[in-house]
């Protein structure tokens, strides 16, 4: 966790939303770190299985260095998502989602 | 009306993030940062302190006001206190919205962890005021003075001002406990030991794994204020018992 990334937190978390509602798994994955946290265990199992038809992002927290981003998927089942992101390498990547 | 309700009943703007401090905590050791924030760690702990007292004031006066409606057999005069406290918890929470906005900061920018609404849930109203009255508000008395202190540093009049003034409610607030804690369990030794035994147990909670420390206002996390403790009424006794378990307390 080194440079800082040139690209805002927001825009990292915006684009990482819309790849879980476009159901885009491969990008979805990329957006986060190989070992990325879930809470439950197959989070992005579930949120890959589930059409989404958009999102809205309620919160935006810090602790220290990371961002925490509330952000709530609707569609035939609606789901409140807590994204940690920090910097790696030069990039945003997600550290760990939780649902909530 | 029900009674006892439990942190994740509190209502909140959809806005704001609730995160438990132990993951908090787990949060800022990934980091490399202490579990409290530092003015030498963190350069956003102005805003961040500031931040978590007034989510800390909700939880207050969301507490006292619990206190108010849990408790039925209980003097008069007790409710009146309370309700009292509601009403100057409220007012501490329009002026840290101010202070948040005074530092660039607007509720939701750090997490709420409800801690000090946990610590507001005892079953018995002594006990109740024992935590909250002389656990947290002394906590209060703490984080405030050092507020103040850090504010004649930047030459912030306005921080250091505003602080003082809630200062000086938490210190009624704290006699107002202590009166109350006695009273209560006036002739009931056992009960009045379960009260202490409750307010050390937060006081060691908040002592935040050795956050708390007697030291100087700008170099720790949370300093142990004598002049604002002594004010609240604590005994030297009692603040010396403080320090000694703060410093024992285990580090992160």
């Amino acid at each position: 966790m080194t440079a800082a990334p040139t690209l805002p937190v927001e825009q990292a978390a915006e684009a990482h939303a819309q790849h879980i509602v476009l159901g885009n798994s491969a990008a979805m994955h990329q957006d986060c770190i190989t070992q990325v946290r879930q809470e439950p265990p197959d989070l992005y199992t579930q949120l890959g299985t589930t059409t989404f038809a958009r999102y809205a992002v309620l919160g935006h927290a810090k602790i220290g260095f990371h961002h925490i981003f509330k952000i709530r998927y609707f569609g035939a089942t609606t789901v409140t998502v807590h994204h940690r992101f920090g910097a790696v390498e030069g990039q945003w990547r997600v550290l760990e989602s939780a649902r909530v | 009306m029900q009674k006892f309700l439990q942190k994740d009943q509190l209502a909140r703007e959809e806005h704001i993030l609730y995160i438990p401090a132990a993951k908090i905590f787990e949060i800022r050791a990934e980091q490399d940062l202490p579990p409290m924030a530092l003015p030498t760690t963190d350069a956003d702990f102005l805003q961040s302190r500031m931040h978590g007292i007034c989510v800390g004031e909700i939880e207050a006066m969301e507490g006292a006001g619990r206190t108010v409606c849990d408790f039925e057999d209980v003097p008069w005069e007790f409710t009146l206190d309370m309700a009292r406290q509601v009403w100057d918890e409220s007012r501490h929470t329009e002026i840290y919205e101010r202070l948040l906005r005074h530092v660039q900061s607007t509720l939701g920018e750090y997490p709420e962890s409800r801690l000090l609404w946990e610590c507001a849930c005892a079953e018995d109203p002594a006990a109740r005021v024992a935590g909250v009255n002389r656990g947290l508000e002394g906590l209060a008395c703490d984080v405030f003075a050092q507020l103040v202190q850090l504010a004649q540093k930047l030459g912030d009049p306005i921080i250091e001002r505003a602080v003082d003034m809630v200062l000086a409610d938490e210190i009624t607030h704290v006699r107002m406990g202590s009166t109350w804690m006695r009273k209560l369990t006036e002739d009931d030794p056992a009960r009045r030991q379960m009260a202490l035994d409750f307010q050390h147990h937060i006081d060691e909670l908040f002592n935040f794994g050795g956050a708390r420390q007697d030291g100087p206002a700008d170099q720790v996390s949370i300093s142990i204020s004598r002049e604002a403790r002594k004010m609240a009424g604590f005994t030297d006794e009692e603040i010396d018992r403080l320090v000694k378990a703060a410093s024992a307390s285990a580090a992160y």
